[in-house]
C-alpha cells in the first residue's frame, strides 16, 4: 500500500468506514433528533459533503435508523453507478498480493494454526515453532531472499513484483492459500508453472520433520515440509537470535558423509526459510542438518533432524567426522 | 492443503455473499478467495475509473478485500449487498487518493479520467461478470443517459472526480443550494429508474 493509504489507514476511520460499517443496532433514544439529516444524505452517499457535515451525517444515523436506512437507500444507488464503469480485469499479481498479505495477518496465523496441525507428521515430536513463525521467516532462496525480505519490511506493498516460486509455496504452508489460485497458477507463465508443480506436489500429502537444535545454537528452532515425493522441500527456521544473521549451509547425511542440499539465509530477526530439492526422498538420507557456510564441525550445526527419528539417533552426531 | 476437499470448494463457490464474508469474518481465506474471485473486477474497474491509475487503483483492490477481510464482521446483509458495502470502500478509499493528488501541483496535460458518458460503453474486456452486474450495467447505462445533463454533471463531478458541493457549486458558478437540488434529483431519478431493487444478487 502507498503511504498514502497506510496514512489514510491510520487517520482513523475514513468516511465510508463508519458510514456502512457504523453499529448495526440504534440505541433505544425515543427522539434522537427532530433534525433528521436526510437532506444531507445524497451529498454523504456521493462523498461530496465538506468534513463537518459528512461527521454529522455519521453522528446522527447511529441513532437514527429513519436516516441510516436512507443512507442505506442511496448507497445502493451509487453503487449501481460503481457498476456502471468500463470492465477492466486486475492483473493476477494482485491477487497473489493480497492473499500474501492475508496470510501475513494475524487472523490468518490463528485459523493456519488448526490447518498445519491436519498434516502428516513423519517425525514424533512435541516441539513445535512458535505461532508466529510461519509469517516471521524470511522467505525465500539463497537468490531470492534480499528482495522479498524487503518486500516484507515494506508491507508487502510492491509484493507482486517479488513473487517467487519459494516464496509462494511457503504461503501454501500457511494453510490459508486459496486452491482457486492453485488452478489459475497453471494458466500462468514462466516460474508459476514449476510453483504449480510445487503445490500439487505438497497438496497431495507432505509431512512435517521437526528440527532439534544442535550444539552450535541450542536455542534454534526450526522444521521441514517436505513434498509427497519427499525430495522437495521447504525448511523454515527461527534461530532465536538477533546476532545468527547470516548464510547457512543445509547438508543430508548420506553413508555418513554431508551432502550440500541448499543454502539458506537468515535475517537480523534469526529467521529463515528456503526451498530445496534432494535428488533422492529424504527418508533415503541418514539425517539432515543445518551449519553456518563456513564451516562442518558437528559443534557448530545449529539444527539438525538427528535427535528424532527419520534415521537419525542422539549418538549419530558425535559418530560423525 | 489436505483437508481442502473438492466437496468443501463446490459448497463455497455456490455460497452466498452473505454466507462468505461470514466465513471470511471468522478467518476463513478460501471464503475470501470466492469473495475476490467474484468481485474483485468490478472493484478494480471502479477504483481505476475513479483514480485513473493501474498502480493505484490495484493498491485500492488490495487494501479494500484487506479490509473485507479484517472486518468482515461488520458487514450487515440487512443493510444492503456485499458489493455494495465493498464499492462503498473503495469509493473512499479511492476519493481520498484523488483528493491527496488534486492537492498537489497538477501537471497541464494530466490525464484526469474522462466524464462518465464518454466512457460507458462497454470495452469489451473479457472480464467475467456476475450475470445481474452486467445487466445491471446495461440498465445503469440507460438511467443515466436519460438523466438532465446538469443533474448528472453535478452527480459526476461529485462521485466519479471527488469534489465537494462547495466546489462544485464554484467551479460551475452555481449556488451550492442548486447544486444539492441537482443530485438529489439526480439519484431520485436513478434510484427510479433502478427500481428499489438495489444492488446485488437477487
Ligand atoms: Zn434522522
Amino acid at each position: 500500500m502507498s503511504d498514502n493509504l497506510d496514512q489514510f489507514h491510520q487517520s482513523g476511520d475514513p468516511q465510508g468506514e463508519r458510514r456502512v460499517r457504523r453499529d448495526a443496532q440504534p440505541l433505544p433514544i425515543a427522539d434522537a433528533a427532530d433534525d433528521h439529516v436526510e437532506e444531507l444524505v445524497p451529498g454523504y452517499v456521493l462523498g461530496a459533503l465538506e468534513p463537518n457535515e459528512q461527521q454529522l451525517v455519521e453522528f446522527h444515523i447511529q441513532f437514527c435508523p429513519r436516516c441510516a436506512g436512507l443512507v442505506d437507500r442511496d448507497l445502493r444507488t451509487v453503487g449501481a453507478l460503481a457498476l456502471s464503469v468500463p470492465a477492466a480485469a486486475p492483473p493476477f499479481d494482485a491477487k497473489i498480493a493480497l492473499f500474501s498479505r492475508v496470510s501475513q495477518s494475524d487472523k490468518a496465523r490463528n485459523a493456519a494454526t488448526a490447518t498445519m496441525t491436519t498434516q502428516k507428521p513423519s517425525a514424533t515430536t512435541e516441539q513445535t515453532l512458535p505461532r508466529s513463525t510461519p509469517s516471521a521467516v524470511s522467505i525465500g532462496t539463497a537468490t531470492a531472499a534480499a528482495p522479498v525480505a524487503a518486500a516484507q519490511r515494506s508491507g508487502w506493498s510492491r509484493f507482486g513484483a517479488f513473487a517467487s516460486v519459494p516464496l509462494l509455496a511457503a504461503l501454501m504452508f500457511t494453510g490459508v492459500w486459496g486452491y482457486n489460485l492453485n488452478k489459475e497458477l497453471q494458466t500462468q507463465d514462466s516460474a508459476m508453472s514449476e510453483l504449480q508443480a510445487q503445490v500439487s506436489n505438497f497438496g497431495a500429502g507432505g509431512s512435517t520433520v521437526q528440527l532439534s537444535p544442535g550444539r552450535g545454537m541450542p536455542q534454534a528452532e526450526g522444521k521441514l515440509v517436505l513434498g509427497a515425493d519427499e525430495r522437495a522441500g521447504m525448511l523454515q527456521l527461527d534461530l532465536n537470535s538477533d546476532s545468527a544473521a547470516g548464510d547457512y549451509a543445509i547438508w543430508v547425511v548420506q553413508d555418513g558423509s554431508l551432502v550440500p542440499a541448499g543454502e539458506v539465509q537468515v535475517g537480523a530477526d534469526g529467521t529463515g526459510a528456503a526451498q530445496f530439492t534432494l535428488a533422492q526422498p529424504f527418508s533415503d538420507y541418514e539425517s539432515i542438518r543445518i551449519l553456518p557456510v563456513d564451516s562442518t564441525g558437528k559443534n557448530a550445526v545449529v539444527l539438525t533432524s538427528e535427535y528424532q527419528g527419520l534415521g537419525g539417533t542422539g549418538s549419530e552426531l558425535d559418530a560423525l567426522p | 492443503m489436505p483437508d481442502h476437499g473438492e466437496t468443501n470448494q463446490t459448497n463455497l463457490t455456490e455460497a452466498s455473499d452473505a454466507a462468505l464474508i461470514g466465513l471470511a469474518a471468522t478467518g476463513d481465506a478460501r471464503a475470501l478467495e470466492v469473495i475476490y474471485d467474484r468481485y474483485s473486477g468490478v472493484v478494480f474497474s471502479f477504483s481505476l475509473r475513479l483514480v485513473g491509475d493501474r498502480q493505484l487503483a490495484e493498491e485500492v483492490l488490495q487494501e479494500v478485500f484487506f479490509r473485507a477481510w479484517q472486518q468482515g464482521g461488520n458487514f450487515s446483509a440487512q443493510r444492503g449487498s456485499l458489493v455494495t458495502w465493498l464499492l462503498s470502500i473503495t469509493h473512499n478509499l479511492s476519493i481520498d487518493e484523488i483528493r491527496k493528488r488534486n492537492r498537489r501541483p497538477q501537471k497541464a496535460d494530466s490525464d484526469e479520467p474522462e466524464l462518465l458518458l464518454s466512457g460507458l460503453q462497454d470495452q469489451g474486456q473479457s472480464v467475467e461478470d456476475e450475470v445481474w452486474i452486467g445487466s445491471l450495467r446495461g440498465t445503469i447505462g440507460e438511467a443515466l443517459r436519460e438523466l438532465p445533463a446538469s443533474q448528472r454533471e453535478a452527480i459526476e463531478m461529485a462521485y466519479f472526480q471527488g469534489l465537494t458541493q462547495r466546489e462544485i457549486a464554484e467551479a460551475l458558478g452555481e449556488p451550492l443550494g442548486t447544486i444539492k437540488t441537482r443530485m438529489r434529483l439526480g439519484l431520485l431519478k436513478l434510484r427510479e429508474a433502478l427500481g428499489e431493487s438495489g444492488v446485488g444478487p437477487s
